[in-house]
């Protein structure tokens, strides 16, 4: 119930995200829809997360089979990595440095996707990748620090 | 107001990701010199081009996806892709060695080579 809510959630956070303004370089993305997938992490379960993982990448058929494959990879190596981090390291870390760590892995799945597709002439587009998902990481976290009290003390959003 | 606290966490990850994606920036990019040569790497092959020329033309990319390619000025760009995210085409005008702008979806990609300082040996 609760993984169908916070997938129907991502899903509208994605489409909230995609009538922004497009930032001034190309494939650059916020992110916003990782805060439903950093509080499914962390407030409630591995499982949960991986379940809004899959509906968020399916959704990304939207866009196209290629965007699909790279949102896939992407978010896939993003959960892989954020949930080691957080088994690990979850009480060093508040949700802006999961944010971040999670936003590199994502962006770094994408660019193997690219560079497996075209080639070394993606290797240019590696640091640009690298140095948007720090901000794009940080605000998506911090997102989540500002509101994760709240939806903790809603208990529709709560454990169990 | 309650909030979940900034970490010392936090901020090394912050520290570690900035370090890592500016010496990647280095690394990668630095130095840069005007490019003389644009590749346009297509499913069907590779195609190199003198940037001293005018020209447009087209090329085909996977499904039948066609791109137009404007070169000017020593400059090179994607003009118009049929393709739905117009990545490439919002990379603009390139002519610095090492620029790119690839179109993921019909396996496309232009670059710009050929400076006075070749960094090639940093993608062998």
């Amino acid at each position: 119930m609760l993984a169908a809510v916070l997938s129907a959630l991502t899903v509208v956070l994605s489409f909230l995200e995609g009538l922004l303004p497009p930032l001034p370089i190309p494939g650059a993305k916020l992110g916003l829809a990782n805060v439903t997938v950093m509080y499914a992490l962390c407030g409630i379960s591995l499982p949960c997360a991986a379940g809004v993982t899959v509906v968020k990448a399916a959704f990304a058929l939207f866009r196209g089979p290629i965007a699909c494959l790279m949102s896939t990879v992407g978010s896939l190596l993003s959960l892989i990595v954020m949930a080691l981090t957080h088994r690990f390291l979850g009480d060093k870390l508040s949700f802006v440095g999961l944010g971040v760590v999670g936003a590199v892995a994502h962006n770094m799945g994408q660019w193997m996707v690219s560079y497996v597709l075209l080639g070394s002439a993606m290797t240019y587009y590696a640091p640009l990748l690298l140095l948007l998902a720090i901000p794009a990481g940080a605000v998506t976290g911090l997102v989540l620090n500002v509101v994760y009290p709240y939806l903790q003390h809603n208990s529709l959003f709560r454990k169990g | 107001m309650n909030t979940v606290r900034l970490r010392r966490g936090d901020y090394v990850v912050l520290l570690i990701a900035a370090v890592a994606a500016i010496g990647c920036c280095i690394r990668i990019w630095w130095p840069r010199a005007v490019g003389q040569t644009a590749v346009v790497v297509t499913p069907h092959g590779e195609q190199r081009y003198s940037l001293s020329q005018t020209a447009t033309f087209t090329v085909e990319g996977n499904n039948g996806a066609m791109l137009s390619i404007e070169i000017d000025g020593g400059r090179v760009r994607v003009r118009d892709s049929s393709c739905p995210d117009q990545v490439c085409v919002h990379s603009g005008w390139l002519s610095k060695n090492g620029q790119t702008a690839a179109c993921v979806p019909a396996g496309v990609s232009v670059r710009v080579i050929g400076g006075s300082q070749e960094i090639d040996g940093v993608t062998a």
